[in-house]
């Protein structure tokens, strides 16, 4: 008898620590540091909504917006402040969720398969490539006017339709910066004139000159991003499709688009680029290299800038007029806030939305975020003389957004395919196929899953 | 010098393995009772081997079957996915990739680990508890965390072996451009994070063994390296397996390691099959494709384990 009580004890300890395995939702991600606010983060951390607590009578009449995010924000952070300023004046409270980007597009699947939503998401093309899963703003439950004509399109409408379904929070732009230092040291002057913008080739040479006078690292960095390399192939004339009449065809593999990629192969051959970054060799940011001051030139975006202000402080640095090749290319990305269907509370998420929006608030953001509005009627106003002629240069840079690349973005192509494509630039990079073998692979790829001519 | 009798070892390891055995004239009641308990005890660990690997199991073989996105999208396309497998040059190339790795790494994983437990179970040794914990820590770390690791130390720009290099004079090793040297840090990092397991498998067994074999085989007169070949390395025979086994397994599908060191390249030279699957479903959106992938990558890895049990009879003597 007491060995049976032994047993059914020992058996009850093991169920009981079986539960103790089930998972309260943890939000580690197996992914690479990225260089954009957008991109993954190595880890990340649960709080808010998947473990609240049920609401007491006083909270159900202050109500508790949930917010998904896709990085721990910081105390200073633009939107986070926003948030906690909304509460304090409605006497709401805020409960923030972090998943990282790049795992964002699995986990809010099953989230919405279970009902179990935020009420905002902070989303960078979920809302595009999957419109099903959130409210769609069609102007009669947001006044979406408000919204420059670009923001809207690129930021909050989804990839295959015209449907809104997110609203545009602030437009980040591709931009280069420079080390000052080094450039001064090497007699060069750096243009920040979109007029007197370098080519690519000369921007090539002399980012060289200034590795063989002041013995730096490297030349050149570029973040380890599609949309980063894509800068080059707009530049060279190149796209990912054009369109036959109503129909688009697959143009990746155009010998523009070949060129550029061969001109990049070239920088990262020669030394002028850390090759084992685009090699996919290592997990080193060049965002890192930049602030190390072993590289003189790095194309990244607007997003780094407030960093950079607070991090670098051993050179001078600045941004440059980003250089051209056939045409000026800038690529234009954001992110948007968006309500999901199967959210507890969208009223709630209106409020805030509403509150937000409003250009008094939205111009206290603006200066905070010091990112580019998407509002018509609002933009950033810097105090400090530098950070004015920066911001011009931010806006000739989203100027220089290339047709090719709204074409681009209207037609949809990454909801069909994307990996492949950073996949095998690596692979060309690294030397296992050539630039025109990387293409043609991707292309077919593209092709066989949109269901697109390829038009070379 | 006489030549030691291997003979005497396997007559006392039969006496010993006769008093471990299981007496066969259990009355039937007593019998009954003890397979009660014995499978109500066993009920938890099968109910979490059903839930969290059978079961998975049967949904990856059935999303196999799929055009599965991961999201909604899931259309029967009977045996597609696999056809378009068998054709995938990169799946080949990835399958090929392991097994080479897994090969050149085993004789390490498994001659390592039992190298130092001969070492920390020798009583010249002075601290062993201490090199036993230090040696075990890296076994708490996640494979995540090594990879990063070893990857700070091996990095090729702000690395602190390239560091110490150039100090010393040398030029810096392309430790992520290179392909060689790329696997190389890979082993390293999965060497060092797996030895203190291992290890400890082999201190156990080696520690199992009658002292009174060693004895009698002194007084035969042989020395310690007959005694070792002779003695110990038949006598922890079935731990070898094992550790053979877990260590041929957890090559095959290195993983997190390879994502902290290299991610996968440079370009796909490091690409091992389960990073393969890992970008074809999660990076690609190609869940019933990748849940292809991995049906064909268990059969491959299920026929070296049976052809691993045949070749060391299951780790048991052949007497």
């Amino acid at each position: 008898m007491k060995k049976k009580w032994l047993c059914a004890t020992l058996a009850a300890m093991m169920a009981v620590s079986m539960a103790g395995c089930g998972t309260a939702p943890s939000n580690e991600s197996t992914g690479a540091a990225g260089s954009t606010a957008a991109e993954t983060t190595a880890a990340g951390t649960t709080t808010g909504a998947a473990e609240s607590e049920p609401q007491t009578e006083e909270a159900k009449a202050s109500g508790t917006l949930n917010v998904l995010l896709s990085e721990e924000p910081s105390d200073s952070d633009p939107l986070h402040v926003a948030l906690q300023t909304w509460a304090e004046e409605t006497g709401n409270t805020v409960e923030e969720l972090i998943i990282p980007y790049d795992d964002q597009t699995t986990k809010f699947a099953v989230m919405d398969k279970q009902g179990d939503v935020p009420d905002i998401v902070l989303s960078t093309g979920l809302h595009q490539a999957h419109p099903e899963f959130f409210v769609e703003f069609d102007g009669k439950n947001f006044d979406t006017s408000i919204f420059k004509d670009n923001a809207l399109q690129l930021l909050g409408q989804a990839y295959a339709s015209t449907t809104v379904t997110g609203l545009p929070r602030n437009a980040t732009v591709t931009c280069v910066y420079y080390n000052k230092d080094l450039f001064e040291k090497a007699g060069i002057t750096v243009p920040t004139d979109p007029k007197e913008a370098w080519s690519w080739e000369q921007a090539a040479e002399n980012v060289k000159k200034v590795q063989a006078e002041t013995g730096v690292k490297y030349g050149m960095a570029v973040d380890f991003s599609r949309a980063r390399y894509d800068n080059f192939m707009y530049s060279f004339g190149g796209s990912m499709v054009t369109k036959n009449g109503d129909a688009y065809e697959v143009n990746v593999n155009s010998p523009e688009s070949v060129e550029a990629l061969n001109f990049f192969i070239g920088l990262n051959d020669d030394g002028t680029m850390p090759k084992a970054i685009w090699a996919n060799a290592s997990t080193d940011n060049p965002s890192d290299y930049f602030q190390n001051g072993d590289v003189a030139m790095y194309c990244s975006g607007t997003w780094q800038y407030e960093k950079y202000k607070k991090n670098i402080s051993s050179f001078e640095w600045g941004i440059m007029t980003s250089p051209v090749g056939k045409e000026a290319s800038a690529i234009s990305g954001g992110s948007a806030l968006c309500i999901p269907k199967k959210a507890a509370d969208q009223e709630l998420a209106f409020d805030f939305l509403n509150w937000f929006y409003d250009e008094a608030n939205y111009q206290i953001y603006a200066n905070n975020s010091k990112q580019i509005s998407t509002l018509k009627n609002v933009e950033y106003t810097p105090d400090a003389e530098a950070d004015v002629e920066n911001q011009k240069i931010f806006s000739s840079e989203y100027d220089k957004c290339a047709d090719a690349y709204i074409q681009d973005e209207l037609s949809g192509w990454r909801n069909y395919t994307e990996d492949g494509y950073r996949t095998n630039m690596s692979r060309a990079v690294a030397g296992e196929m050539t630039a025109q073998e990387a293409l043609d692979d991707f292309a077919k790829q593209l092709s066989e899953a949109s269901g697109w001519a390829m038009k070379y | 010098m006489k030549h030691f009798d291997g003979q005497f070892v396997w007559t006392v390891r039969r006496i010993v393995l006769i008093k471990k055995g299981v007496c066969k004239h259990m009355k039937k009641g007593v019998r009954n009772t003890r397979i009660g308990a014995f499978l109500f005890l066993l009920a938890p660990a099968f109910i979490l081997y059903t839930v969290y690997f059978f079961v998975p199991l049967v949904m990856s073989f059935w999303y196999s079957l799929t055009d599965y996105d991961g999201i909604y999208t899931m259309n029967f396309i009977g045996l597609k996915n696999y056809v378009k497998v068998l054709q995938d040059r990169d799946f080949y190339a990835a399958m090929l990739r392991t097994l080479l790795y897994t090969l050149v790494n085993v004789p390490f994983k498994v001659l390592l680990p039992l190298g130092t437990a001969v070492l920390l179970t020798s009583k010249r040794l002075r601290c062993r508890t201490f090199f036993r914990a230090g040696l075990y820590i890296p076994v708490l770390l996640s494979s995540l965390i090594v990879g990063i690791t070893i990857n700070w130390m091996f990095g090729q720009e702000y690395g602190l072996i390239n560091f110490m290099i150039q100090k010393l004079g040398g030029t810096a090793l392309e430790w992520s451009m290179n392909p060689v040297l790329a696997e190389t840090v890979i082993s390293i990092a999965s060497n060092w994070a797996s030895l203190g397991y291992f290890m400890l498998i082999f201190i156990g067994a080696i520690n199992n063994v009658p002292k009174e074999l060693y004895e009698a085989a002194s007084i035969d007169g042989a020395d310690r390296w007959q005694s070792f070949l002779h003695i110990t390395i038949p006598m922890i025979a079935p731990e070898t397996f094992l550790v053979l086994m877990l260590s041929t397994n957890d090559l095959l599908k290195e993983y997190a390691v390879v994502q902290g060191v290299t991610r996968g390249g440079p370009g796909s030279s490091t690409t091992f099959i389960l990073q393969y699957i890992y970008e074809q479903g999660f990076n690609s959106g190609k869940n019933g494709y990748a849940s292809a992938i991995s049906v064909l990558a268990m059969v491959v890895f299920l026929a070296i384990a049976l052809v691993q049990f045949k070749f060391t009879n299951g780790g048991d003597d052949n007497d």
